[in-house]
This record gives structure tokens, sequence and C-alpha cells, in this order.
């Protein structure tokens, strides 16, 4: 039992570590900003233009793109925040998960029983996807996460949660595939 | 060489014990066996035939070098006795094979001997007790005199079955050993006529050729074991009777006992058998029907005749004594509570007493791995069961996969494997239903009963217990831990079950040459050993 949650566990790590690694420094530029925030703010500066001297024009300049720097540190942190939940979602579900199906290995001797998992499979992989689109939901329309939802470009930031969709699905099933018990594989979908 | 003869129809009963016995594994490598009975038609003969067919068809499937084999006999015993007919036919012999035959028919013109037969046997009368020319069709009809007198001029024209016999013994005079067991009863017609009169024969040509070594001469003698009730009015009266069986068994004891010698050592009496068996119970078994012979006869297997078949199994495995030691060696045993039976009770199957678990766990062993049988084998029998488990891991491990099911389909094999294995766990369900029918007994051996065979009629004789083709997964998870019992000791660990069994299917590999489905019979069989599995990971 511990062996097989521990390889669950050391999978999740690695990829809660790379895609974690990821997401911060894809999300360390300005770059990654919505562009509007950087035009609005600059369009502040030039709207103000007739009352600014050269020198203070490009100091508004220099705020702004401060300001955007400062929002960029703001972001990595909450989107950092944000993969750290989604990803302990992932790791409770997968553990239980892993939890159950060995527990039902050792009750059953029979092929149905071998594959009678694969509902519960499905039904955690839903939740998996559940919990990380709504994360990412929360992220866009809430406070919780931070500001990285509405900051980021739209592209960025849906396309990241959507990303880790399918990156915690993947996990999930590479997860589950190698911690549980060869007989209790044809729960697995592809085991 | 051994050979085992059924004589009449409780020896053809042993017979079939014997048989089932070897389906389980417990048996020498080679044996062959014979049949010796008047009555053709007899129920008891017919299912023993029905048991060797059976079985010869399911060994050939398994252990004749076709695609799907069982190798080896220690790990895998299954099957592997090679079992022919003694004649090389069928095996039986019917001493006057002739419609309408009588016992002055087979005689015929007497002459001035007339009187003498008429003095040695009753005509004349009423019809119950109508000897001379009583239609032997049926058999002896509880009259073992006629039997023996019959038989003993039969014995003397030239046949096949004597043929073999002969050839047997002449061989064994030359090279190797030969073991002839002889199996039936003292009550009733033909055993209780043939057993003492076929082994005087044998003896005699013995002695006619000269062969004074290597040839051991064994009996299995029932004693009267069941009852039944007497016929109706308006049924035939001339047939055996139970409350006669025991006059006539005290009788026929006292005949062996002048036969053998008071202390049955040769130099009291004659020296016909190197060992003998006697074998009865007490109280007897209550059969609810009564049969005068012919196809009805076909009585339910019981426990004593288990026992008759552990004996014969000794006989064939004992080391053989040097022949200037052989004695005639009478062999007794008893349980230890007159209402319960356990292992302890049964006989070692070897003259070494430390071997006493081995019949337990043999056929404890087999028992369990019927169970699974009947659990596994339409998982992967059935066409559209087996495209959903083809993946699975436990389904690659026994390398399933590798069988090319449109070439080389096991379907044939697994059948004939079924039905020897379905008579075997039939005959165990009717020896477990018998015993436990009065409820101050305690049968402690096994049980078979439903769901793996359905529950035995006992006022119809003529049906077999019918074992169930299959079985859903909580029957066999049921099943598998209660059909057999461990051993006594506190020590043991408990038996592994189903979940056990099918760990070790996904983990583990058998050792030895099997081949395509036999290495799944194989693994079956040996991970279903009472005692936890201790091989090494495939």
């Amino acid at each position: 039992m511990a062996q097989s949650m521990f390889k669950f566990a050391g999978l999740w790590l690695a990829v809660m570590l790379v895609f974690g690694a990821i997401l911060f420094f894809v999300n360390g530029s300005t770059d990654a900003l919505d562009p509007t925030l950087e035009t609005e703010r600059l369009a502040n500066c030039e709207g103000a233009g007739g009352g600014f001297s050269g020198n203070q024009a490009q100091e508004c300049l220099t705020q702004v793109q401060r300001s955007l720097e400062s929002l960029v540190d703001d972001t990595q942190g909450d989107i950092a925040f944000w993969h750290a939940l989604t990803g302990l979602a992932v790791l409770v579900i997968g553990l239980v998960f892993v939890f159950q199906i060995v527990a039902r290995g050792e009750k059953v001797g029979d092929p149905a029983g071998f594959r009678s998992m694969r509902g519960a499979w499905f039904g955690h992989a839903l939740t998996i996807v559940i919990v990380t689109i709504g994360f990412a939901v929360l992220a866009h329309f809430s406070s919780y996460f931070g500001n990285w939802g509405q900051v980021l470009a739209p592209a960025r930031g849906w396309g990241f949660p959507a990303m880790m969709v399918v990156v915690w699905l993947i996990t999930f099933w590479l997860g589950t595939r190698i911690s549980t018990p060869e007989k209790m594989k044809p729960s697995i979908p592809g085991g | 060489m051994n050979i085992i003869i059924g004589v009449g129809g409780t020896g053809a009963k042993v017979v079939e014990a014997v048989i089932n016995l070897a389906a389980m594994g417990v048996g020498p490598n080679e044996m062959k066996v014979g049949f010796v009975d008047q009555d053709e038609s007899n129920g008891n003969l017919n299912r023993a035939r029905t048991v060797f067919e059976a079985y010869r068809r399911a060994r050939n499937s398994w252990r004749g070098g076709s695609a799907h084999t069982i190798d080896g006999t220690d790990e895998c015993p299954l099957f592997k006795t090679a079992i022919e007919p003694l004649d090389g036919d069928d095996g039986l012999w019917i001493p006057d094979e002739k419609a309408g035959a009588t016992l002055a028919g087979v005689f015929g013109p007497m002459n001035e001997d007339k009187h003498l037969f008429d003095a040695l046997f009753e005509t004349g009368g009423d019809e119950e007790s109508e000897e001379q020319n009583l239609d032997l069709g049926q058999g002896y009809r509880g009259r073992p005199h006629i039997g023996a007198a019959a038989m003993t001029l039969r014995a003397e024209e030239r046949n096949p079955f004597w043929d073999a016999i002969t050839e047997a013994i002449k061989s064994a005079g030359m090279q190797g050993n030969c073991r002839i067991m002889l199996a039936g009863s003292v009550f009733g017609g033909t055993g209780a006529a043939g057993f003492p009169t076929i082994a005087r024969i044998i003896r005699d040509r013995l002695r006619e050729e000269g062969i004074t070594r290597n040839v051991d001469i064994g009996g299995i003698l029932m004693l009267p074991y069941f009852g039944f009730p007497d016929p109706d009015e308006d049924q035939d009266q001339n047939v055996a009777r139970a409350h006669e069986q025991q006059v006539q068994a005290r009788g026929a004891l006292r005949h062996y006992q002048h036969m053998l010698g008071d202390k049955g050592q040769a130099e009291d009496g004659e020296h016909i058998f190197d060992q003998l068996y006697l074998i009865g119970w007490n109280p007897f078994f209550s059969i609810d029907v009564h049969s005068k012979g012919s196809g009805t006869q076909r009585n339910p297997a019981l426990l004593p005749e288990f026992l008759a078949a552990s004996a014969g199994y000794r006989f064939f495995e004992t080391q053989r004594l040097p022949d200037e030691e052989v004695t005639q060696n009478i062999t007794v045993s008893a349980r230890g509570d007159y209402h319960r039976i356990d292992w302890d009770d049964i006989p070692a199957i070897s003259g070494n007493d430390e071997d006493r678990k081995r019949l337990h766990e043999i056929v404890s062993n087999f028992l369990r791995f019927a169970v699974a049988f009947k659990f596994w084998k339409p998982q992967i029998d059935d066409p559209s069961k087996r495209k959903e488990v083809r993946r699975d891991q436990w389904y690659k491990t026994q390398q399933l996969d590798r069988i090319n099911w449109d070439e080389n389909s096991p379907s044939q094999a697994l059948n004939n494997f079924e039905d020897a294995l379905d008579h075997a766990v039939g005959w165990c369900a009717s020896i477990d239903a018998y015993s436990r029918r009065d409820a101050d007994n305690s049968f402690e051996l096994w049980r078979v009963g439903y769901p793996l065979v359905e529950e035995i009629d006992y006022r119809r004789l003529d049906l077999d217990p019918h074992v169930r083709p299959g079985l859903n997964y909580p029957e066999y998870e049921q099943l598998y831990t209660s059909v057999a019992t461990k051993f006594d000791d506190e020590k043991d660990a408990d038996m592994p079950n189903v979940v056990d069994l099918s760990d070790n299917l996904t983990q583990l590999e058998v050792e030895g040459d099997h081949k395509n489905m036999g290495r799944f019979i194989a693994a079956l069989y040996e991970f279903s050993d009472i005692r936890p599995i201790m091989a090494s990971e495939g």
C-alpha cells in the first residue's frame, strides 16, 4: 500500500515541480500580461501629455514599466499558489484512488473484480478536471488566487489551466498506472 | 506392471474409485484395468466404464503429447497414471456371454456327473430357489457358489482377458514386477464368487508357469457396508437382500479364514494374497431404493470405496518385500470416533506412517482446483469473456495470450478434462452426501455439495450427482476455502483464498514443460494447494 502511494506521490511531485517551474518562468516577463494593461497605463501617461515635461513623461513610462513588473511578480506568486493548490487537490484525489484500488485488490480474485474500479477511476479523473477548471474559474472571477486570471494575456489565462487539466489527467493516469498492482490494472484505462 | 480387476458391481465401484483417485493424481504411473461381471448391463459396472473412458479421453488430451499438455508427475500429478484396459479392448470379461445362459448350459451334458450337479445346485423348486436354470444375464443374484463354478470353467478357455493376465505373469517372471489387485465384495453374487476364484486361478497359473517371484496378488474385499430395503411384493424376489449380506459375509469370511489360514500366514493355509484389505462399515450406509441387478443396480459412491481406492494405491506403491519375506499381510484400520470420520482415520497411502498427510493434501488440492477450474474455465473458454480478459496480466503471465485459438483450440481438451473432473467431483459429492445423511455422523474429509453439485436425490439412484458447469464468483469464493479442510495442526497457516490464487496467477509462473493451456491448468492446480505457495517469482 505505502509503496504504491509513494509511487504516485513521486510522480506527482515531479510533475508539480516541472510544471510549477514552467508556469513560473514562462510568466516571468511583462510579455505574459494582458497587453491592454500596458496600453491603458501608457495611455494614462499620454493622456496627461500636455502636463508632462520630457523627463516627467519618461518617468511616467518607467513607473508604468515598474508597475507592470511588480504585477508580473505578483502574478508569478499567484499562479504558483494556484498551481500548488490544484496540485494538492490532484494528489489527494490520486492517493485516495490508489488507496482504494490497492485495498480492493486485496479483496478480489476474479477478472470482473480486477476491472471493478474502472468507474471509480473515471469518477476521480472527472473530479480532477472539475477541480482544475473550477480553480481556474475562481482565479478569473475572484481574488482567491490573486489577480493572475485577470492580468495574464487571455490566451495564457485560459491556456495554462487548459494545459494543466491535461497535465493533471495524464499525471493521474500515469500515476495510477504505475502504482496499481498488476492484477488490478484492468481498472485503469489502457492498463 | 500394475493390474486392478474389479469383480462384480462392488468391485467395479472400487475400480471407479481408483480411477477417480488417479484423476486426482493418486496412483502409480501405469496401471491396467479389468472388469469381471456376468451382468454386462450392471449399472455400477457401466458407470465405472464410463468413468474409465472419460479418464482415458482426458489423459489422452493432456498427457498424450498433444498441443496442450501437462508435464511431470510431482507438482501437477493430475491424470499422471497411464490407465489402459487389461485386454487392450474394453477390459471386461463376461464369463458367459451367451444370451439366456444358465449354469446347466455352461456345464453342458454331464452324464453320470448330473447327480453330483443336482446335489450341489438347486433345481425344480420355486423360482426363488432355482439355481441350475437361473438366467445368468443379470449376474449371480447373491449366489456366489453358482458364479464360482461358472467362472472356474470359463477361465480355462482361452480369451483375451485371461491371455493378458497370463502374459503379464510371464513377463514378470522374466523381468520386472507384476502386481495384481482384485477388488470385490464378500456379499452379493459375482464379486463374492469371482474374488477368491480368480485369485486362486491366478495363483495356480503362477505355479503352472513356475513363477515364484516378482508377482504380488493383492485383494480388496468389501464387507457389507450399505443396506437397502427388501423388494416389494410385486417385484422379483430372487435377488440379494440386505439382511442376508451379513449372514453371507460371515460364511464367506469363515471360508477365507479356512483358505488363508487362521493367522493369515502362508504356512497355515494357502498363500493366495500377499496383501489383503478388508473394508466394511458399521452402521451401514442407507440406500433408499432396492435394485435386483442389471442397469438399475447403480449404487451411489460411498466412503468405504474411498478407503478401498487408497488401499489399492498403497498396494501398488508399497515397496515390495523380498520374495522370501512375503507373507499374507491382512490390513485393518478403524475410526477413532464412532460418529466421526476425519483424515486421522484414513490410513497412510504408503507404508511410511509419516506420510499420512499426503492423501489429505492431494485430495484437498484437487477439490480446490476443481472449484477454481469451474470458475476460471468459462473465463477463458467463452470467446466473449476471453476477449475481455486477454490483456489482463494473469492472462499474459500464464501465457494464454500465446495460444492460437483458431488453429489449436483447447476447447475439446478442456471439455474432456471437465468430464473426468466432474466424475471425480460427483463421486466425492456422493460420498459426502451419504456420509452426512445421518445427523449423528460427522464427516470431516471434505465438503462437496451445492452449489458445486446439485442436491442429490436419494430416491433416484439412476441419476449420478450433477456437477454444475460453472460457478459464479461468490460461489467460487466461498467454496474454494470450504471444500477442503486444512491440517488440524494449529501451526498451519490459513489456506490460501481466491485472492491469493489470483495474485499467484498474476505474478507467478509454474515450473515444468507444460504446453499452452496445460500451463494454466498446472498453475491453477499448484496454486490451489492447501498451504501457502512458495514458488519462485516468474
